[in-house]
């Protein structure tokens, strides 16, 4: 079985694996912040669900793996609303509601006995995707899971 | 790819004489090796950068002062000497650059006196032309080498 992102095949062309990035609580120190010095911390709420995704683009041309390089990065959205999607790794498992927000690639394209690149790209479950944040009236309450 | 005792050994202009050996050496400068999700086995493989290197062995009878130094550029060409007929010499050409030079010298008892045995290696890296012909090149040729 392969990966996909919003139905789409943006990884299959190379040996990839997917990772979860840390969970649970974002956790606040109160030192000196509310006016007294404690070495209390307090949970502020449950992280956002991240995904990492690594591996190698691989592909028979320069051209051949510039498209599948163009697929990925045609993947974002300029926008403060990016329409989430289902991220699903090889064995199956669906991480739903998922954002790619960040793909960095190896410093180097490798041109041997194929075209290939290595990459990391990063698929994050965002608590609020209204863009009501930036008008002034946004929750801010994040969430976890998969 | 290894030639013994070949006819004749230049290196841009000059002669290198006593040339017993030379020896032409592939390795890979880096290796790209990735694993997937799937499971334990290697999933792709690739040697996108490659280094030729070249050692050439040479027997010196005397006192010699014309040893190439690091650095030095030019095209190796060798040729060889069959046993059998001159149709099947050949000529191995490497645009190369020398690595360095080193000498070993041993005694050896020969009837009463000893005399001294002189081996110099010179190793140099072979240069493509472009970054994707392969530097070493060999050409079959007749008739005596120029």
């Amino acid at each position: 079985m392969g990966s996909s992102f919003k139905g789409v095949d943006l990884f299959g062309s190379g040996p990839h694996r997917f990772s979860l990035d840390r969970q649970g609580h974002l956790v606040i120190s109160a030192f000196g912040g509310f006016g007294d010095f404690s070495p209390d911390t307090f949970p502020i709420g449950l992280v956002e669900l991240e995904v990492v995704v690594t591996g190698r683009l691989v592909a028979a041309s320069e051209s051949a793996l510039w498209t599948r390089r163009d697929a990925i990065v045609a993947q974002f959205e300029d926008s403060f609303e990016p329409t989430p999607g289902a991220l699903v790794d090889q064995a199956g498992r669906s991480f739903a509601d998922m954002v790619i927000f960040d793909y960095v690639e190896d410093d180097r394209v490798d041109r041997g006995r194929a075209w290939s690149v290595g990459y990391e790209a990063r698929f994050r479950r965002f608590a609020d995707l209204s863009g009501s944040r930036f008008s002034g009236s946004g929750s801010g309450s994040g969430g976890g899971g998969s | 790819m290894l030639v013994l005792n070949p006819w004749r050994v230049r290196f841009g202009s000059a002669v290198w004489d006593g040339v017993v050996g030379v020896a032409v050496d592939r390795s890979t400068a880096r290796e790209v090796l990735a694993w997937g999700d799937a499971g334990p086995e290697l999933a792709f493989a690739d040697t996108p950068e490659r280094r030729v290197t070249v050692t050439v062995t040479q027997s010196l009878a005397s006192d010699d002062f014309s040893a190439p130094r690091p650095g030095d550029a030019g095209d190796l060409v060798v040729f060889t000497s069959p046993a059998g007929s001159e149709a099947q010499r050949r000529r191995v050409t490497v645009p190369a650059v020398v690595l360095r030079v080193t000498h070993d010298v041993s005694l050896r008892q020969r009837g009463g006196s000893r005399a001294a045995e002189v081996t110099r290696k010179i190793v140099l890296v072979g240069v493509s032309s472009d970054g994707v012909a392969d530097p070493v090149a060999v050409e079959a040729v007749g008739g005596s080498p120029v």
